[in-house]
């Protein structure tokens, strides 16, 4: 009997994800992060390159929901990428673009991915890349991993959200192109409904 | 005619209420009905079609990608980089921007690569790149292929993305490993640096040495309206000078069509007013000092001014618009209208009888007025609807004028209170009875240079290109060559153009025109030519493109492609599943798209490249040439079929041409009708022939003098010319009654009066048309010129050769028997 009960102790506890109603989380995720009007935290990012030579990049994050994001980065220091309603700015290594979300297919899609991937709307970054997504959960986290549904030219392959089970809150984001870079970002120090100046999301 | 006139003015003496009824009345209407009347300003729509044109069915009025405006912002001193030039630009389009936002002059500005077209086209590359593979590179992307120049690429490669942080080189490794985009360079596909002859720095666009930024302004509006225009040029203007305040160091320049037809109505308007204005007021001073009588203006200006509404009012009827050049032209030619009024208003100024003077001046003043209205009338048998309506307008209005001058004017006239200056007429007698056909040099003088231009006039030139009667701003003049040099290295741009009802088949077209360019490059008549060939395919050359794609990518090349690439991208550590983009690519599925309609081309690039006019489609090639290669470069691609030069003074020089062919028969008609008048008024070959003496001569003359200035007669000028013509018929007629009326026991004074009536008619054209020689338009200068050579020489020749010869005849019996028959 013992070895029974311990096999299926087992069982149980060895079993670390494992599927739930994906609808009921979904919607879980999505009800707690209405219920900010600000978060900020900190993220720590590590590209991979297709060398596997890797960068690691850090960034204050803030987030106005639900249609303004900015990721002010320490390291490098010149970097930003702000979104800020129907427009996304971005500056790399000291050069500046400027998107205009409803004039550019492929921008439109990131900043989608990003700001939904925040608020829980998976369906939308589904959407954004053309993607099927799918729905599991472990001891902490409700892992949301979004496939592309076929293999494209440019584009993200998959994007994996693990978003906290105490608040769920993104705590890490892990982004792989279809060129094999990856980013991850790992989300910590987290705020919710502090005082954030719009200045932020100027560019 | 005396009787009739007379008759009229016996009738309203005794119903004065009903002649102003009447006067009002008719007014009123031909007023209320001239206000009606619509204008074309759209100067090709007035020019004959010729066959090239017609053929070409191209309205160039509705054309944009000729309206467009360049803007150059340079730096006045050589510490502004191209970094400051940007910002320039970029603070120049956000003022002329806000500026334009209530007004909506403009369509689009393109000054700088926005950052989502590079993603767009990179989108749309991707999705559809093997329709713009040509056949011709697949040779390249096999040597490639091979394993070697694979495992060569491959370190590159690796290179590449170790010292990539953005991330875009990383990208582009992983579409082509094999670096099959230095294939398609090698066989000159690259957009890479530059558009024709700009380059982009700071996302800006530049010339090519980076010296100055660019902008090019598309109007909203067409060419030909000049109000749209004015205010264009204006914020442009506005936007230039603030800029240069906040930015001493540097300096912005312009040019385009709109700017130079601004510039040219600007110029006319100054020209016109300075100087027409002040010849006006010294003609008016003069007239009010001989005249002594304020009446005098209303007297000369009303039946001018009546004469014009009755014009519109008829125009409004038959046609209901005209060409407003017609208009401006026209009525320069009512100052002849102006002369019929001072000759009837000068001889009751000598004899103070109203009835008296429509005795003695009905006759000269309406045959003086029909053989005018003849001159003109042969304008209504030209192809030209410019030149018809400039015959109309100017006929009917002095129709209207002397009727005026006959059956109303004189009803003004009293009596009582008529007077004049005394000493200025005695004077004028004085200078006009000086007996110049009594000086045998004089009269040799002019014999003799009547001889030399009758041959010289052989050679007198017509210049049919519009553009050298145009002017030119001095800072636009700048521009243009600031542009030419730095852009077009000092060659002449020249677009042409194909033309159908579907882009397929406009696409079609164009590969026949850059056939014919490329043969031209290679002979040399054409220095550089881009299109966009490379870009926008029919959807069968697409297909075909797509084919050849297919037909290439064959399963074993696709598995040994792939062997080769895992082989070398682990070599190199590099993870090959890195460059499954590239496999994606190579092994989707694509389809035939219409880059135009698809929108990823934003419109400030497409409509250089692609314009749609109504139902047809064009499509551009833009060409750099020497100028005297233009024409034929022109005449070469214009053989194609569907093809046109997109440069409406090509087409003009030969619609000009026929207008100076038609002038040329215009003016025998004008002559055979004049002579014929003249016959039945004069009822003598000879009296009629040495009537028309001076107007032959002096049309002569004019050409003559002006080959021998090397000065060339323009669209403008033969136009004014043919009021030469009038004029020239109207004063031999007044100097023959004169001569007559003395030979045949009548007044001996007819003919001073009309002397003075003469001089002060000559001396307000003569005033006006010298003014007109320091006009900067080189229109109106080329006027003055012309004019002025032929009113002195229809003054001397009317002056002193005709009574001259007059005299001579009266010493020969059977001549002097024709003169002396009474009527």
């Amino acid at each position: 009997m013992k070895k029974i009960l311990s096999l299926v102790a087992g069982f149980f506890c060895g079993i670390s994800a494992f599927a739930a109603d994906p609808s009921a989380i979904l919607a879980k995720i999505e009800n707690a992060n209405a219920g900010y009007q600000t978060l900020t935290c900190k993220i720590d990012q590590i590209r991979t390159l297709p060398n596997k030579s890797q960068v690691n990049m850090a960034c204050d994050f803030y987030f106005r929901n639900s249609d303004k994001l900015a990721m002010i980065y320490t390291e490098p220091a010149t970097d930003r990428l702000i979104i800020n309603g129907n427009s996304l700015y971005l500056n790399r290594g000291g050069k500046a673009s400027k998107f205009s979300l409803d004039k550019s297919a492929a921008v439109g899609s990131l900043a989608t991915s990003l700001l939904n991937a925040i608020t829980g709307h998976i369906q939308n970054v589904a959407d954004a890349n053309n993607a099927d997504y799918t729905v599991v959960e472990d001891s902490k986290f409700y892992i949301v991993t979004v496939a592309a549904k076929q293999k494209a030219p440019k584009g993200y392959a998959k994007i994996t959200l693990y978003y906290r089970k105490s608040d769920c809150l993104l705590e890490t984001m892990k982004m792989e192109e279809f060129t094999r870079v990856t980013n991850v970002y790992k989300m910590n120090s987290f705020a919710k409904n502090v005082s954030v100046d719009d200045s932020v999301f100027k560019f | 005619m005396n009787r009739f006139f007379l008759t009229i003015y016996r009738f309203f003496k005794k119903q004065r209420a009903l002649m102003w009824v009447l006067l009002l009345s008719s007014f009123a209407v031909f007023a209320f009905f001239a206000a009606r009347l619509t204008y074309v300003e759209d100067l090709t729509q007035l020019l004959p079609q010729t066959e090239k044109a017609e053929q070409s069915g191209l309205a160039f009025g509705q054309l944009s990608v000729k309206d467009k405006i360049f803007v150059e912002i340079l730096p006045t001193s050589e510490e502004v980089g191209v970094e400051a030039l940007a910002e320039a630009s970029d603070l120049f389009v956000e003022k002329l921007q806000a500026k334009d936002s209530s007004r909506h002059c403009i369509n689009n500005i393109l000054y700088r690569i926005e950052d989502e077209w590079a993603v767009n086209g990179l989108d749309y590359a991707l999705a559809h790149f093997p329709s713009l593979i040509e056949e011709g590179f697949y040779p390249g992307f096999e040597e490639r292929l091979s394993k070697d120049a694979i495992d060569a690429q491959m370190a590159l490669n690796a290179e590449t993305i170790a010292n990539d942080w953005e991330g875009n080189a990383t990208m582009l490794v992983s579409y082509d490993p094999a670096g099959l985009r230095y294939a398609m360079q090698e066989e000159g596909m690259s957009l890479a640096g530059g558009i024709g002859g700009y380059g982009i720095c700071e996302k800006h666009f530049f010339t090519r040495d980076s010296t100055a930024a660019l902008a090019f302004i598309a109007p909203d509006f067409k060419s030909f309206d000049s109000a749209a225009g004015d205010a264009l040029v204006g914020m442009i203007r506005e936007s230039a000078d603030e800029l240069e305040a906040e930015n001493p160091d540097v300096k912005v320049l312009f040019h385009g069509a709109t700017v130079l037809s601004g510039g040219n109505s600007n110029r006319i308007q100054k020209d016109m007013g300075w100087t027409i204005g002040l010849s006006l007021l010294v003609i008016l001073i003069v007239l009010m000092i001989c005249f002594r009588n304020w009446s005098t203006i209303p007297y000369l200006l009303v039946p001018v001014f009546y004469g014009m509404v009755l014009s519109m009012a008829c125009i409004y009827w038959m046609k209901g618009s005209m060409s407003l050049m017609a208009l401006g032209l026209g009525s320069i030619v009512l100052g002849i209208a102006m002369s019929y009024v001072l000759h009837v208003l000068t001889h009751y100024k000598y004899i103070g009888d109203p009835e008296q003077v429509i005795i003695d001046q009905a006759t000269p003043v309406c045959l003086g007025c029909i053989t005018t209205i003849g001159a003109f009338a042969g304008l209504l048998f030209t192809e030209s609807e410019l030149l018809r309506d400039f015959g109309i307008f100017a006929s009917i209005g002095l129709v209207g004028a002397t009727l005026f001058a006959l059956i109303f004017l004189p009803h003004f006239f009293n009596p009582s209170k008529n007077t004049r200056n005394e000493a200025a007429f005695a004077f004028l007698q004085k200078v006009n009875g000086y007996k110049l056909d009594r000086n045998i040099w004089l009269s040799g003088l002019i014999v003799l240079v009547s001889i030399v231009c009758l041959f010289t006039s052989r050679k007198v030139g017509f210049d049919s290109n519009m553009k050298n009667i145009g002017y030119v701003a001095p800072e636009v003049a700048e521009s243009q060559d600031f542009y030419a040099e730095k852009v077009n290295h000092g060659l002449m741009s020249v677009y042409f153009a194909s033309s159908a009802t579907s882009l397929d088949e406009a696409l079609d077209y164009n590969k026949a025109i850059v056939e014919v360019i490329d043969s031209l490059q290679t002979a040399g008549l054409v220095q550089q030519h881009s299109g966009i060939s490379a870009l926008f395919k029919s959807q069968a050359d697409q297909q075909a493109n797509i084919d050849c794609w297919k037909a290439f990518w064959t399963p074993e090349r696709i598995a040994q492609a792939r062997k080769n690439i895992t082989s070398a991208a682990k070599d190199n550590g590099l993870d090959p599943e890195m460059f499954d983009p590239f496999f994606t690519m190579v092994e989707m599925d694509y389809e035939a798209d219409d880059l135009f309609e698809s929108g990823v081309l934003p419109v400030e690039l497409s409509s250089n490249f692609v314009e749609k006019v109504g139902d047809d489609y064009l499509v551009f090639t833009s060409t750099l040439l020497n100028p005297e290669d233009k024409k034929a470069v022109c005449d070469a691609v214009c053989a194609k079929p569907h093809a046109l030069v997109v440069d409406p003074f090509y087409y003009m020089s030969d619609m000009i041409e026929i207008v100076h062919n038609d002038f040329s028969v215009v003016l025998l008609i004008s002559s055979i009708f004049v002579l014929i008048v003249l016959l039945i008024s004069l009822r003598s070959v000879l009296l009629a022939l040495l009537a028309f003496l001076p107007m032959f001569l002096s049309w002569y003359i004019v050409q003559g003098i002006m080959a021998i200035f090397g000065m060339e007669f323009n669209l403008i000028n033969i136009i004014v010319s043919s009021f030469i013509f009038g004029v020239g018929v109207d004063y031999s007629i007044f100097i023959m009654d004169g001569l007559l009326s003395a030979a045949r026991g009548g007044s001996e004074d007819l003919l001073a009066y009309h002397k003075t009536a003469i001089t002060f008619s000559a001396f307000i054209l003569v005033v006006v048309v010298c003014s007109l020689l320091f006009a900067k338009h080189p229109a109106l200068s080329s006027v003055g010129f012309c004019t002025l050579v032929g009113m002195v020489s229809t003054i001397m020749i009317s002056y002193c050769l005709q009574p001259f010869l007059f005299r001579l005849m009266q010493k020969v019996p059977f001549m002097n028997k024709i003169i002396t028959r009474k009527k």
